[in-house]
C-alpha cells in the first residue's frame, strides 16, 4: 500500500512555515506570465463590444421609455468598467512553467485551473495568431495529447517566444521515428 | 470461381486477394429490398404497377453490373508491415494500414451473412477517424485466418503463427442477462407504465387508451430486448494475443482486445444489481472512436464482481483492486455533493489510480499511470470557499472520465504532483507496443535524452557520458529503440551479424499525406547496400568496392591536392582574409571528388550538395512535414537527373563509376534499374557528408585547443602526425552519431536481451568518448595512439568510403594549416540542428 498523496490531507497538518497554502502555487520555479499586451488587447475588445452594446441598449430604452435611459446607460458603463478590470485580472492569471519532463499551465479567476502535460505525451503543438493578435504582436501556443480533455493553451506570447516554445516542445515530444 | 479448401482466399499474380464473390449480393440486397418496398408503395399510388416494375427490373442488371465491377476493383494484400487495400470503380483508392498501429481486429457477422457463411473484418487503427479498411465480406474461415495473420504480424511474430489457443474466462448466461435487464430502473419504470396503461384500457374498456399505448409499446420492446440481443452469448476468452470477446444474437461480433491497448477501466454497479453483487465493466481502448468506441468499450455486460475482477486481472496483470487503500472525501464536500459525498474516494498503488463515486449507481474508475495523458487541477469558487479542489486524469476518449472530486485543496495539488511522478516512472518501465515480440518487465531506460533538443545538440557529450555511466545498453522511449552507449556495446552491435540493416519504409509525418507520399525516398533506400543484408548487400557492394579500395583511392591524391589548393587560391583571390570553412572548403572539395569519381559533369556539381542535405535530413529524429516535403522534392529531382545521366552512360560509356554501374545493369540479376540509381545516390551522398562534417567538426575542435593546435602546426611535415590528427578528429567529434540495426532474432547485448524485431542503435559518438576505451577521452590528443575509434562504423557495413574520406582529410587539414598560418575563428560557428549526422552549417574563420 502506498499513500495516495505524500502530503497532508487537512489544513491542520500544514504546520510548518514552508508549506504553501495555495494549491495553484508555482512548481518550485516561478510562473512565466503572458504578455501584458494581451490584457490591453482583451480590454480593448471588451471596451468596444461593451460600449456598442450599451449604446444599442440605451437607444432602445430612449425610444421606448426615456425615463430609464440614464439608469440603463449608467449601469451599462459600470458593467463595462467592471469587465475591464476583470479581463485584466484574468489575463494576469495565465502562467506557464517548463520543467525538465513536463509543461505546466495555469489560468482562471473564478474557476482556477492547472494542467500538467508530460512532454512524452505531446502529440503536436499549434501556434496560432489571429489578425488582432498579429496587430498586437501576440500568438497562442496550444498543446495536443491523445486525450481530448487536455486543456493546455497559452495565449499572449510574443511570436519569438511562441516559436521557441513550439520548437522546444516539438523537440521534446519527438514524434517522428527515423535514423540512419 | 470456386474456393480451394487449402487456400480459402483468392489470390492473383501480384499477391493480392479478393473479397468473397457473394459480396455484391450481400451488399446489394438491402438496396433492392428498399427499392422494391418503395416501388410497391408507389405501385398502389399514382403511377400504377407498370412503370414501377419496369424501373425496378431495369435497376437490377445495372446494380448487379456495378456490384460486380466494384467487387472486381476491390483487392487487398498483407505485407510485412502493412495491409494494402485497393478500392473504387471510377475513383481508384489505395490505402495502406500500418500494422504496428493496429489496435484491434473485429470479425462481424451480420444476420444474412451468417446464412451465407460470410463475415466482415474491421480493423481499428490508432489515430484513425473511423474504422479503417473494413474488409467486407470474406468467407468465415478466411476472415478467421486473416485476423490471426494480422494479429501475429502486428505482434511482431511470423505471419504463419497459428491462431493462439484460448481459455474461456467468462460466459454470461441468458438467464442472468434477462434478470439484469429486468433489474434496471428504466425497464422497471417502463414496465410499470405499460402495465398501468393496459390496466386502464381494460378497466375502461377503451380502445382509445389501448391505441395510445401502441407507440409506447414500440419503444418498450427495443428497450427491453436490445441489451439481450446484442449481448446474447457474451463470452470473454483469454489468449496470448489479447482478450477475445464474442457476442450477439442476430449480428455476431468477435473482437480481440490486445493487452496494453486498454487505457482505463470503469466498473459500474447499478443500485438494483447490488444485492446480486453484479457489475458491468467498460474500458477505454485507444483507436476506437465514435460509434466504434461505444460498442467496443464493453468488457463485460453483467457478471458477479469477483468474476469481473478476474477478467480485469487479465487485462491489467497483477491488478488487485481490493488491496488499494481508499481515502474518503472530507466532510466539507457534503455542501457540494450532499447525497454522494460519503461514497467519494480515491486510492493509488504503483500501477493504477482508483476513484469511486455515485450514491446510487456506484462507479469505480481505474486509470493506469502509464496511460495518463495529462493531469489537471481545478477549483471553482465554492470549492475555494470550502478549501476543496478536484483532480482530473485525462485519458484517450472513451467511457472513463476519471475525476477525483472534492479533495482538500493542498492534498489535491500533492496528488497532481504525485500522479505526474508516478506516470513518468510507469511510462519509463512500460512495455513496447509490439506486445508479444518483447516483454521485458523492467528495462534500463535512457531518461532525459531528447535527440532534437537544441541544448543537447549544442554539446551532447555530457548527457551521453551520464547515460553511458548508467549502462552499456539502455531503452530510449521517444525513438522506440535500444541505444548502445559504450564502446564495447556499440562495437558489438555493429559487428553482430544477427543485427541487420533491415529497411522499413518511412511513413509521412503529416497525418493528412498519402500513405505512399515518401515512396521515392523509400525506393532509393530499399535498393541500396547500406539498407540490405547479404546476399543483396554483397552483390551491390562488390560492384563498387574496387573503386573505393585504398590502392585506387591513393591514386587520386594529386587531384585532390590540386583541388584543395585551387579552392584556397579562390579564397585568397577575393582579397579577404576571412572565409567560411564549410562553404568555401569543406563542402566543395569532397563534393567535387566524389562527383568526379562517378562522372557527374563539373557544371552540375552545385546541384549535389542541396539535394543531399534535403535527403539526409530524413535520418534525423523529430522531423516534420516540411522535412518530408523537401526530401521528396530533392529525391525526385535527383532520381530523374541520374536516370537521364545513366541512360547516357549506357549508350556512351566513359571511364567513370556511373558508366561501370550502368554497364552492370542487366535488369536485375546483377543490378536492377532502381538499384543503379539508389547506389549512385548513396555513393554521391555518403561520399561527401562524412568528409564535410568531419572536417568542420575536427578543425573547430582543433582551434578550440591551443596546445593541440601548436603540436599539429609544429609537426605538419610528419605524415604520421597528420594521420593521427585526422583519426583524432573522427573520434573526438564524430560526423555520424547513430547507426540503427534491427534484431533478426533475440540477441543478448551486455545485460540486455534485444528481442527479435526490435531496433538497436550504436551511438558512435558516445562510444568514441568512452573512457574504458580511450584514456582521457574528452581531450583532443593529435598524437593519440592507439586510436581504434568506430567513427566509420564496423563490421559488414563499415564505411566503404573510409579510405577516400581519410585521404581527403589528410590533404585538407595540413593544406589549410599551411596556407593559413594565423587561422582563428572569426565568429561563432553555427551547428546544423541535427544529431544523427553531426556537423556545422558554417564556420567563419580568418587567417
Amino acid at each position: 500500500m502506498t499513500s495516495i498523496s505524500p502530503a497532508v490531507d487537512g489544513v491542520d497538518h500544514l504546520g510548518d512555515a514552508e508549506a504553501s497554502v495555495d494549491p495553484f502555487a508555482p512548481p518550485g520555479q516561478p510562473w512565466v506570465r503572458v504578455s501584458p499586451r494581451l490584457a490591453t488587447l482583451r480590454r480593448l475588445v471588451t471596451l468596444v463590444v461593451g460600449l456598442v452594446l450599451v449604446a444599442v441598449a440605451t437607444v432602445l430604452v430612449v425610444l421606448t421609455s426615456p425615463r430609464w435611459s440614464a439608469v440603463v446607460a449608467g449601469a451599462g458603463v459600470l458593467l463595462v468598467g467592471w469587465a475591464w478590470v476583470l479581463v485584466g485580472r484574468r489575463v494576469r492569471s495565465w502562467g506557464y512553467a517548463e520543467r525538465a519532463e513536463d509543461l505546466l499551465v495555469t489560468r482562471g479567476l473564478m474557476v482556477q485551473r492547472l494542467v500538467v502535460v508530460p512532454y512524452g505525451r505531446m502529440q503536436f503543438v499549434d501556434v496560432t495568431a489571429g489578425p488582432l493578435d498579429r496587430r498586437f504582436g501576440l500568438a497562442t501556443v496550444q498543446l495536443h495529447t491523445a486525450a481530448a480533455a487536455t486543456d493546455a493553451q497559452i495565449p499572449g506570447l510574443v511570436p519569438a517566444e511562441a516559436a521557441r516554445l513550439r520548437d522546444r516542445l516539438a523537440a521534446r515530444g519527438e514524434a517522428g521515428a527515423a535514423g540512419v | 470461381m470456386s474456393e480451394g479448401t487449402t487456400a480459402p482466399r483468392l489470390q492473383d499474380d501480384e499477391g493480392f486477394h479478393r473479397l468473397h464473390p457473394l459480396t455484391p449480393l450481400l451488399r446489394g440486397w438491402k438496396v433492392f429490398a428498399a427499392a422494391a418496398a418503395l416501388g410497391a408503395q408507389q405501385a398502389y399510388g399514382s403511377l400504377g404497377p407498370g412503370p414501377v416494375l419496369i424501373a425496378v427490373a431495369a435497376s437490377i442488371p445495372i446494380g448487379a453490373a456495378y456490384g460486380y465491377l466494384s467487387w472486381r476493383a476491390t483487392r487487398y494484400r498483407v505485407g510485412d508491415g502493412d495491409l494494402r487495400l485497393d478500392t473504387g470503380v471510377f475513383r481508384k483508392q489505395s490505402r495502406r494500414v500500418r500494422l504496428d498501429r493496429l489496435q484491434a481486429v473485429d470479425v462481424v457477422r451480420p444476420l444474412v451473412g451468417r446464412f451465407l457463411g460470410l463475415a466482415e473484418l474491421r480493423l481499428e487503427v490508432a489515430g484513425g477517424a473511423k474504422s479503417e479498411a473494413p474488409l467486407a465480406y470474406l468467407s468465415e474461415p478466411a476472415a478467421q485466418q486473416l485476423r490471426a495473420e494480422l494479429l501475429a504480424r502486428a505482434a511482431g511474430l511470423h505471419h504463419e503463427t497459428p491462431e493462439a489457443p484460448e481459455a474461456v474466462l467468462l460466459e454470461v448466461p441468458l438467464g442472468r442477462l434477462v434478470e439484469a435487464t429486468a433489474r434496471s430502473v428504466p425497464v422497471i419504470g417502463a414496465t410499470l407504465m405499460l402495465v398501468a396503461v393496459l390496466t386502464m384500457a381494460v378497466a375502461l374498456r377503451s380502445w382509445q387508451v389501448l391505441g395510445i399505448s401502441v407507440p409506447f409499446f414500440f419503444g418498450y420492446v427495443p428497450l427491453v430486448t436490445r441489451l439481450i440481443v446484442t449481448h446474447f452469448g457474451f463470452t470473454v476468452a483469454a489468449s496470448p494475443d489479447g482478450l477475445r470477446l464474442r457476442h450477439g444474437l442476430l449480428e455476431t461480433r468477435a473482437q480481440t482486445v490486445p493487452p496494453g491497448r486498454v487505457q482505463a477501466v470503469r466498473i459500474i454497479e447499478p443500485l438494483l444489481w447490488r444485492r446480486r453483487g453484479w457489475v458491468r465493466v467498460e474500458v477505454d481502448i485507444a483507436g476506437y472512436v465514435g460509434q466504434a468506441q461505444e460498442s467496443a468499450s464493453l468488457l463485460c455486460p453483467v457478471a458477479p464482481r469477483a468474476e469481473a475482477l478476474q477478467v480485469l486481472a487479465r487485462v491489467l496483470p497483477g491488478l488487485d483492486l481490493d488491496t488499494v487503500t481508499m481515502e474518503s472525501a472530507p466532510r466539507q464536500a457534503r455542501w457540494l455533493d450532499p447525497l454522494g459525498w460519503r461514497v467519494l474516494g480515491v486510492g493509488a498503488d504503483e500501477r493504477v489510480l482508483v476513484t469511486r463515486s455515485g450514491r446510487f449507481t456506484r462507479i469505480t474508475d481505474v486509470v493506469l499511470h502509464e496511460k495518463v495523458q495529462s493531469v489537471r487541477l481545478t477549483q471553482g469558487p465554492v470549492q475555494r470557499r470550502l478549501g476543496l479542489a478536484s483532480v482530473h486524469l485525462d485519458t484517450t476518449p472513451g467511457p472513463v472520465t476519471a475525476a477525483v472530486v472534492h479533495r482538500p485543496a493542498m492534498a489535491a495539488r500533492a496528488l497532481v504532483d504525485a500522479e505526474v511522478a508516478r506516470a513518468r516512472t510507469a511510462r519509463a518501465a512500460a512495455a513496447p507496443d509490439r506486445w508479444m515480440a518483447s516483454f521485458v518487465p523492467a528495462r534500463p531506460t535512457a531518461e532525459g535524452l531528447y535527440l532534437a533538443d537544441p541544448d543537447f545538440l549544442a554539446d551532447p557529450y555530457p548527457t551521453l557520458a551520464r547515460l553511458r555511466a548508467q549502462g552499456p545498453v539502455l531503452w530510449h522511449e521517444p525513438t522506440g529503440q535500444w541505444l548502445a552507449f559504450t564502446y564495447a556495446a556499440a562495437n558489438s552491435v555493429l559487428r553482430d551479424r544477427r543485427l541487420g540493416r533491415i529497411w522499413q519504409d518511412k511513413q509521412p509525418t503529416d497525418p493528412g499525406a498519402a500513405p505512399d507520399a515518401l515512396e521515392v525516398v523509400n525506393r532509393l533506400h530499399r535498393n541500396q547496400m547500406m539498407e540490405n543484408e547479404p546476399p543483396e548487400h554483397t552483390r551491390l557492394r562488390s560492384l563498387v568496392a574496387k573503386a573505393f579500395a585504398r590502392g585506387h583511392v591513393e591514386r587520386l591524391r594529386p587531384q585532390v591536392q590540386a583541388r584543395a589548393d585551387a579552392l584556397l587560391d579562390a579564397v585568397r583571390d577575393t582579397g579577404s582574409t576571412s572565409f567560411d570553412l564549410i562553404a568555401d572548403l569543406a563542402e566543395p572539395l569532397p563534393v567535387a571528388v566524389i562527383a568526379d569519381l562517378l562522372g557527374i559533369p563539373e557544371s552540375d556539381h552545385h546541384l549535389l550538395r542541396p539535394w543531399s542535405a534535403d535527403f539526409v535530413a530524413m535520418y534525423e529524429y523529430g522531423r516534420g512535414p516540411e522535412v518530408d516535403r523537401r526530401a521528396v522534392a530533392a529525391a525526385t529531382e535527383f532520381e530523374a537527373y541520374l536516370r537521364e545521366l545513366a541512360a547516357g552512360r549506357q549508350a556512351d560509356p566513359r571511364n567513370d563509376l556511373l558508366s561501370d554501374l550502368a554497364a552492370a545493369e542487366d535488369g536485375g540479376t546483377r543490378l536492377s534499374p532502381d538499384e543503379l540509381i539508389a547506389s549512385a545516390i548513396l555513393l554521391l551522398n555518403a561520399g561527401h557528408e562524412a568528409s564535410v562534417n568531419a572536417f568542420g567538426n575536427g578543425v573547430v575542435a582543433l582551434l578550440a585547443d591551443p596546445d593541440a593546435l601548436a603540436t599539429v602546426r609544429s609537426r605538419l611535415g610528419d605524415a604520421e602526425v597528420v594521420v593521427s590528427t585526422v583519426e583524432e578528429m573522427l573520434r573526438f567529434d564524430s560526423p555520424l552519431h547513430l547507426f540503427e540495426r534491427t534484431a533478426t532474432t533475440d540477441v543478448q547485448i551486455g545485460d540486455v536481451l534485444v528481442p527479435a524485431g526490435a531496433k538497436v542503435a550504436a551511438l558512435l559518438g558516445a562510444a568514441n568518448r568512452d573512457p574504458a576505451a580511450f584514456p582521457d577521452p574528452d581531450t583532443f590528443d593529435p598524437t593519440r595512439k592507439p586510436n581504434a575509434h568506430i567513427g566509420f562504423g564496423a563490421g559488414l557495413h563499415h564505411c566503404l568510403g573510409a579510405p577516400l574520406a581519410r585521404m581527403e582529410l589528410q590533404i585538407m587539414v595540413p593544406t589549410l594549416l599551411r596556407r593559413c598560418p594565423d587561422l582563428v575563428l572569426a565568429g561563432q560557428p553555427v551547428r546544423r540542428p541535427t544529431f544523427v549526422l553531426r556537423g556545422y552549417a558554417s564556420v567563419p574563420v580568418s587567417g
